[in-house]
């Protein structure tokens, strides 16, 4: 009896002790001592971790009285977390956000302009090319709130990557990669019958279709499900779907690798020479390396275009603006200290940023700065005209779409209706057009009605901010454009 | 004793091992096969994980990733939070859930019926869609950015299970026991204490999963201590391997490996629980 | 002996027990007291730290959700543009909710039919007096469940593989397929592999429940029934069985229940694919309330709670048909 009284009693006193340490343990931790100032940086970039201690360790050493916290942070997870942070008043000093844009983030009250003054001098805004800052995009009556970060030219997805190893195998020459979608089936042929791989490692799960659809549609069409000549969400357009039919069509004849992957998957297939051609984008060559597959052993292509020719281009977008100053940061002036010394072109950041080959930032000349011969080729190919263009903006047309919501709750319902749409198509063989019927009717009534609804409330929109007719697809639509 | 239950003694008990325990063993490694591939791919390069397919051999031979999940996952610094956490929540769990099954199997009182049935129907509702609201008590209550708080909010949600399991444990006790427990002019206080070392297989239940889902547990200490990284546990510091374009398996995988010492050992050290509570219990 | 257990769980599950309180009103009377006194005291001093933590962390949680579910809010900001049933309204015929919901039914049903015989066979025989090594196998049986679902759906990822996976191997070296057959591909078959890793993987967790369960039997009865000239299946059917029927209602309640939350699994090994057809509840709720900005947590929460009464109502259902059909056979009653 007497060790049964004793052993409940621990039990209750052990757990209200433990609450009660648990409870003071933290209280002596405060906000950082005295003059030490503590910069807090969140985004999700696992694989720059270390990079970001490097970095953190060389601004200490520069900057001793400020400390940087970088912390990564998994992006679905970072979705959820970072509202809550700021609804409890501890979001981070900077944060990487590019799911919505500026005019989102100032309604939020998320941000605050970069420098503690909200006017950047002309030696900062000189670092980047001109036209990179905008009223609307980064700029808000005067005052600058974002940098683009990754420029937009090079950096993005539609690039092919054709492994040595299993070229050579299949007694083909890699200087000499597919160019059309028939050449693409004849080399698939060729490394089928000759070796033992795969011809192209498509992740097919979920939104990593699109890998392969990005690569292949941009020589098609310029659009992400969204046609700005037209101002229709065009996933069942005739371009879309005989692009799809081609996937399909891969798919039947084998050349696409079995089973139903992901990126990581499909990625460490090509890695270890178990198929030929593989669909990415900019970012791909550093994670490569960071698993030992270093550049040697690949090459870059241009993604394959219709043997009728080119009609479409990658989209660049504005969405290079990644990183924003918090508007619950009690060091603005620490963090505008960081924000410059990150962007000096020949800073250390640079440096190391492109020692580890992580892509290609927008203040820094690209030309000279990489190094990386997966990166030179990619930027080789990135640069020719019609291969990556400037896509119209309804933000820049008219001003109040910064206040409109109608576009992206069209996207938020079923947000992954078209990867849905299209791994149905591809397991079940019905054509594109039938199974992305719904989702395309769902946004475009949608985003038509939301527009109406806030159109009727007073707001300046309407469809046509989101119709370009005067736009050439494989042409920039430079700022010029617009009608004033 | 043994006599009794198996009659024809020790042989038979030898032949039973012999047919039963190459089966088990053969479906046991089958089971644990992937759990084997978590530990192999360990040590494992990337390369060679994808590689090497459904081979348990690791390609090389060395503690890189172990050496990678110390530093990234911040071993060292996070693993005294995990401890604290799965320890306190397990005890404020296991306390909680005993005392109310107990009262629920045992006692009449007016509302008995309506807390029981809640405590069933608030099972079904999706603990991931409440935790904003979560959130909001803890930071009301000024436990956010606490050790406090996280262990609160950890052993908050799951709960009702638990209660339930003690209510079914309390409730098959046989009644001649409490009559007996009564007669010997034991109170509430102390009839409580003679039964509860009854529910051992209860106790070792509770112990056993809320300590590996606290240990496992990365929402809760994600969320609540977003202001002070070093209060969170392993689990969160496992997800510095998954990024916005690579997700580094093996070293993910050598961290798991680490924090799976510590579930193991629970789970062995209380198995011993696992005795026959009720036996003779009810001969005293 | 084996009267003595009330089955309160039972009565209570179903949330309607007036047929039976009619049917066996002396027993429920006799197993609970009426408290007197300090008893009082004591009572509420052992209610009060699980009420506490109940009505924090459950309950003002479940009122705040329902108070969510009635407006269009990202979860960020004021909560101001009241909906009213709007939310039900566009999750009642949005197809994609009912395709979830379809699929969640059958996941928890196949896995709870199969989870629950296999994990107590494993529990009977491994606390059998008679084997060795039971320390041994039962953490064996166990291990798969220390593995984080996300570390899970990687190894089957990799295990399934049709290119280079283990399964495809060796289905190939029995000749049976010649080209690797992807199990994802297809609905039924991915649901299906949900299914059994599913079931792996939370195996180790219902054995110990049983095992718990079994415990519970006081020796004494099979000491007796030994000396009546009980054989095994005698014993299993006539004693274990009705004895373990309280905790084992409760067991089957929790298979249920959790196999309805189904999430992790479902992102890990099939993110709802091929198309949307293996789409769970929790899948779409968390695809709707955070897969795209803004956040819709609003109709997240009314998705939520609608599921929870359906699955509610559907176990309260069964509840209530398999109590009917036990009392037609009088079988467990004696």
């Amino acid at each position: 009896m007497n060790p049964h009284r004793r052993w409940t009693a621990a039990m209750i006193t052990a757990a209200m002790a433990s609450l009660l340490v648990a409870a003071c343990g933290t209280s002596s931790t405060g906000s950082g001592g005295g003059s030490q100032t503590k910069l807090q940086i969140w985004d999700f970039s696992a694989e720059q971790v270390n990079f970001h201690k490097d970095i953190a360790k060389q601004f200490t050493k520069e900057h001793p009285d400020i400390t940087i916290e970088w912390r990564s942070i998994t992006q679905a997870d970072y979705m959820q977390t970072l509202p809550l942070a700021f609804q409890s008043n501890q979001a981070p000093d900077m944060f990487y956000w590019n799911a919505t844009g500026l005019s989102q983030l100032l309604d939020q009250k998320w941000i605050r302009p970069l420098s503690p003054s909200g006017t950047v001098p002309a030696d900062f805004t000189k670092r980047w090319p001109d036209g990179s800052f905008l009223e609307g995009i980064n700029v808000q009556d005067g005052k600058t709130y974002g940098f683009p970060f990754s420029e937009n030219l090079y950096w993005g997805s539609g690039y092919m990557f054709l492994n040595k190893q299993v070229f050579q195998q299949a007694g083909l020459d890699i200087n000499n990669p597919p160019k059309t979608w028939t050449d693409l089936k004849n080399t698939c042929a060729q490394i089928k019958a000759k070796t033992k791989a795969e011809c192209i490692a498509a992740p097919t799960k979920g939104v990593d279709m699109q890998r392969p659809w990005y690569a292949l549609i941009s020589s098609v069409s310029t659009d992400e499900f969204f046609d700005y000549k037209t101002g229709k969400f065009d996933l069942t357009e005739p371009g879309q779907v005989k692009t799809f039919a081609f996937i399909q069509e891969l798919n039947k004849a084998g050349y696409l690798a079995p089973g139903t992957n992901d990126k990581n998957f499909s990625r460490q297939q090509f890695a270890a020479g178990q198929a030929g051609i593989f669909f990415d984008g900019t970012w791909v060559p550093s994670v490569w390396a960071s698993q030992g597959f270093s550049s040697d052993k690949y090459v870059v292509a241009p993604r394959v275009t219709p043997d009728s020719g080119q009609t479409g281009a990658a989209g660049r977008k504005y969405d290079g603006n990644k990183y924003w100053v918090s508007s619950q940061t009690k060091h603005p002036d620490a963090m505008w200290t960081f924000i410059q010394w990150m962007t000096d072109p020949n800073g250390y950041f640079v440096k190391q940023y492109y020692k580890s080959a992580f892509g290609t930032l927008a203040y820094v000349d690209n030309e000279k700065m990489v190094t990386d011969p997966a990166l030179k080729q990619i930027m080789q190919i990135g640069a020719q005209p019609g291969y990556r263009v400037q896509l119209p903006v309804p933000l820049l047309k008219c001003p109040d779409i910064a206040k409109s919501k109608a576009y992206v709750n069209a996207l938020a319902k079923n947000p992954d209706g078209e990867w849905a749409a299209m791994s149905e198509a591809l397991v079940s063989g019905q054509p594109l057009e039938s199974t992305g019927a719904a989702i395309v009717k769902q946004r475009q009534a949608a985003l038509e009605e939301g527009l109406k609804q806030e159109a009727a409330g007073g707001l300046k929109v309407s469809m046509d901010c989101y119709t370009f007719p005067d736009w050439d697809y494989t042409k920039n639509y430079t700022s010029d454009m617009y009608p004033r | 004793m043994a006599t009794i239950t198996k009659p024809t003694g020790r042989s038979q008990a030898v032949r039973a091992n012999l047919i039963a325990l190459p089966i088990l063993l053969v479906v046991g490694l089958v089971w644990i096969y992937p759990f084997l591939w978590t530990i192999s791919a360990a040590f494992k390069t990337q390369a060679g994980m994808f590689t090497s397919g459904a081979s348990l051999v690791p390609d090389q031979l060395n503690f890189d990733n172990f050496v990678r999940a110390w530093v990234n996952a911040g071993f060292s610094g996070y693993f005294v939070n995990t401890v604290l956490y799965s320890v306190a929540s397990t005890l404020v769990e296991l306390v909680k859930a005993a005392l109310c099954g107990y009262v629920l199997a045992r006692y009449e009182f007016p509302g008995r019926t309506l807390l029981y049935r809640m405590i069933v129907g608030t099972l079904f509702i999706p603990v991931a869609s409440i935790i904003v609201p979560q959130f909001v008590l803890i930071e009301q209550l000024g436990l956010l950015n606490t050790r406090a708080g996280v262990i609160l909010a950890m052993s908050g949600g799951a709960g009702a299970l638990y209660v339930l399991l003690f209510v079914g444990f309390f409730s098959s006790v046989p009644t001649d026991l409490f009559e007996a427990a009564k007669l010997d002019g034991a109170g509430f206080l102390k009839t409580f204490r003679l039964i509860l070392p009854l529910a051992k297989p209860v106790i070792a239940v509770v112990v056993i999963f809320q300590f590996i889902s606290s240990w496992n547990e990365f929402n809760i200490p994600l969320v609540f201590t977003l202001g002070q990284p070093d209060l969170q546990n392993l689990a969160v510091g496992m997800l510095s391997f998954q990024g916005e374009h690579a997700t580094d398996w093996t070293g993910f995988a050598a961290g798991m490996t680490i924090s799976f010492l510590p579930m193991l050992m629970i789970f062995l050290f209380f198995q011993s629980y696992f005795t026959r509570g009720l036996a003779g219990a009810t001969k005293g | 002996m084996t009267t003595t257990a009330p089955a309160p769980g039972r009565e209570k599950v179903t949330g309607r027990d007036r047929s039976p309180a009619k049917r066996e009103p002396e027993r429920v009377d006799h197993s609970r007291e009426r408290v007197r006194g300090l008893d009082r005291v004591w009572l509420l001093v052992f209610l009060a730290p699980f009420l506490l933590l109940y009505l924090g962390f459950t309950i003002w949680p479940l009122v705040a959700t329902i108070y969510y579910s009635f407006f269009d809010w990202s979860g960020i900001g004021p909560i101001d543009h009241f909906v009213g049933a709007g939310n039900y309204g566009s999750i009642l015929v949005d197809p994609l909710f009912w395709v979830s919901v379809v699929n969640t039914l059958i996941f928890a049903l196949l896995t709870t039919a199969i989870k629950l015989p296999i994990s107590l066979l494993a529990a009977i025989l491994l606390t059998r007096k008679w084997l060795r090594g039971k320390r041994f196998l039962r953490t064996m049986f166990f291990a798969p469940l220390i593995i984080p679902v996300a570390m899970a759906g990687l190894v089957f990822t990799y295990l399934l593989n049709p290119s280079n996976g283990a399964l495809n191997a060796i289905l190939r070296d029995l000749g049976l397929v010649d080209r690797g057959f992807d199990v994802f591909a297809n609905r039924w078959s991915a649901l299906l592999v949900l299914v059994l890793v599913s079931i792996w993987q939370i195996f180790g967790q219902y054995m110990i429940y049983w095992i718990a369960a079994l415990q519970n039997v006081p020796e004494e009865v099979y000491e007796a029934a030994a000396i009546d000239g009980a054989g095994e299946w005698k014993k299993l059917t006539r004693i274990t069985l009705p004895m373990i029927r309280p905790v084992a209602v409760i067991i089957t309640l929790l298979g249920i229940v959790n196999a309805m939350h189904v999430f992790g699994l479902v992102v890990t090994l099939t993110a709802g694919g091929p198309g949307t057809s293996t789409y769970v509840v929790s899948y779409f709720i968390y695809q709707n309330a955070f897969g795209s900005v803004p956040f819709a947590y609003g109709y997240a929460s009314a998705a939520a709670l609608l599921f929870s009464v359906i699955a509610f109502v559907l176990v309260s259902a069964q509840g209530v048909a398999v109590r009917r059909a036990q009392r037609l056979r009088k079988e467990y009653g004696v």
